[in-house]
């Protein structure tokens, strides 16, 4: 017995070694790194080194209502945050959010999320990364006191098998509650488990009317949600959330729905919020973005793929989803417009995305000031050739701004124009 | 119970030979090599990624019409490098290791993603069915059999 432990033991070391000390991919002739590549992955491989924004992934923006900006992103097991008070030129030294490294699953697609209330107080969620395949928990965390000191993370799913609990979205209203909505796939493991088929995933949702301190029984929204794209979400007038997804509707037709909770335990009707029919049995992996005004107009932006009707599309509703103006198309379809986000405050709507050339991908924004009805020519704010996050939009209550995280460079803070 | 772990051994060398010696580098110019090795044949070239579910599809389609006819396979991770012990040990599960298989020097990048076909956003699996002449046609999603028999 003991001999057969001790050959299991040598066996075990041998099989790790190998997997731990094997070499990359082979290489082929012609392998050239760019000189700016090289660079950046030299500063950005080495794990040992200080947590540093430059090479942090999924880098996410929020301004308090002080105007202090807040980032948080992920860095070697860490979610970190840190704040500039002069609008980006200068940040504070990042401060770790959770003191044990565990496996973070920040990527352009699912960053971490940071969101603050009225007094202050920081939200921080992210998806931490399972052993198996495809699998997530959704952890959260907060300071209460101005970013000083994060409470120890919790996983805020209250399905704890090794599954999908991934691509979460959070928001925080002007009561302080927080809602955090995501793509679960507690209901796919159950099907399996009793033989019968399911389509994609679930969205799930909870909240905390204690600042973060707790949260309610998981909530579901719906099934059969695509299982791969950013969920969006953003607050109504009346406090209460809206959740935009991309759905399977049908066999394989991946357009978009959205949620208005009627309360914070009531999921009103599920409605199509995009009707471009894209029939797809794949991953996307490029989620939409939805911002609400003061009006309760809901702006709607998102990315599709069909025959016919592909590139990036905006929309509006004036009545919570049940109608919609007409979809119009943005951005250069042949120049990879990418990765859109919207944001509206009073009159005014401000998109931004992503174009490619083959060398530098462009910053994109146009601007309407009539509630999106009519728009501004396309502009480019910063062209970029290295590795980006998808750009995000923000505001400190007067103006907006771009955020952009170029991976190995200076975090990018951009005024946009009215 | 010694069988076992033999065969663990085996199975861990195994993928590290795969990966080690039957990936290749994707990196800027690699699509051009690809085009060029088949000119005049007809080939299937499939992009996939270990976080797509539908990929997985895909493989096992892929491996069964291997079963049934002979064709020229190019599978192209899109990974990155560092993913190389993860992506042979799925080839290997799908028995697909003895394809022509490519990884992605980096993950998901857009430079090398723009090479293969500027109208290409990203999503898995993507497709091309070249024929004879090298006239390419590109396939979102999941193919079915009836696409690749033509």
């Amino acid at each position: 017995m003991k001999k057969q432990k001790s050959f299991r033991k040598l066996i075990g070391l041998l099989v790790s070694s190998i997997v731990l000390c094997s070499p990359t991919v082979a290489q082929s002739a012609g392998h050239k790194h760019s000189k700016q590549g090289a660079v950046t992955s030299t500063l950005c491989a080495k794990a040992d080194s200080p947590a540093s924004l430059k090479c942090g992934r999924g880098v996410s923006a929020v301004f308090d209502n002080k105007g202090r900006l807040w980032l948080a992103w992920a860095f070697a097991g860490h979610v970190y945050v840190n704040f500039s008070d002069n609008k980006g030129k200068t940040y504070s030294s990042p401060i770790a959010v959770n003191k044990t490294p565990e496996p973070i699953a920040a990527k352009a697609e699912s960053p971490v999320k940071i969101v603050v209330d009225q007094q202050g107080k920081l939200f921080i969620s992210w998806t931490m990364k399972l052993p198996k395949r495809f699998s997530g928990h959704i952890r959260f965390s907060r300071s209460i006191d101005g970013g000083e000191n994060f409470s120890t993370p919790v996983t805020v799913n209250d399905h704890l098998e090794v599954t999908s609990h991934r691509f979460e979205s959070m928001a925080v209203n002007d009561r302080g509650e927080v809602f955090i909505a995501w793509l679960d796939k507690r209901d796919l493991l159950a099907a399996k488990k009793a033989g019968k088929a399911y389509t994609g995933a679930a969205v799930y949702y909870t909240y905390s009317d204690n600042h973060g301190q707790s949260f309610h029984p998981n909530i579901k929204i719906t099934d059969s949600s695509c299982e791969c794209c950013r969920t969006a979400m953003t607050i109504d007038r009346d406090g209460l959330p809206i959740i935009l997804w991309r759905h399977i509707f049908g066999k394989n037709t991946r357009d978009h729905a959205l949620v208005k909770l009627i309360d914070k335990d009531l999921v009103g009707n599920v409605r199509r919020a995009s009707f471009d029919n894209w029939k797809v049995d794949g991953c996307p992996h490029h989620g939409p973005s939805i911002s609400s005004s003061d009006e309760g107009i809901y702006h709607l932006t998102w990315f599709n793929n069909a025959p016919e009707r592909h590139g990036l599309f905006y929309a509006h509703t004036k009545d919570k989803g049940k109608t919609f103006s007409t979809a119009i198309n943005i951005g250069n379809y042949k120049a990879a417009a990418s990765h859109p986000q919207v944001l509206s405050t009073g009159e005014n709507v401000y998109l931004l995305w992503k174009e490619f050339d083959g060398k530098q991908s462009s910053l994109m924004t146009m601007h309407s000031s009539d509630k999106g009805n009519n728009w501004s020519v396309p502009k480019v704010l910063l062209q970029s050739s290295s590795a980006n996050d998808h750009p995000l939009l923000i505001h400190d209550g007067q103006q907006v701004y771009a955020a952009w995280h170029r991976r190995g460079e200076d975090y990018r803070l951009l005024l946009l124009q009215k | 119970m010694k069988s076992l772990l033999w065969f663990s051994l085996f199975w861990a060398l195994s993928i590290n030979a795969v990966a080690e010696q039957q990936i290749k580098n994707f990196t800027s110019g690699s699509y051009e090599q690809i085009a060029k090795q088949y000119q005049d044949q007809p080939f299937v070239m499939v992009l996939w990624s270990l976080d797509c579910p539908p990929c997985y599809k895909e493989l096992e389609l892929l491996a069964n019409e291997r079963k049934r006819y002979d064709f020229n396979l190019v599978l192209i991770s899109t990974d990155g490098a560092d993913a190389s012990i993860e992506v042979a040990t799925v080839l290997m599960k799908y028995k697909l290791h003895d394809v022509d298989n490519w990884l992605f020097e980096k993950s998901s990048a857009q430079p090398l993603r723009y090479e293969i076909d500027p109208l290409w956003y990203g999503e898995l699996p993507r497709s091309y069915l070249f024929d004879k002449e090298n006239q390419r046609q590109a396939i979102s999603g999941v193919l079915n059999s009836s696409q690749l028999s033509k």
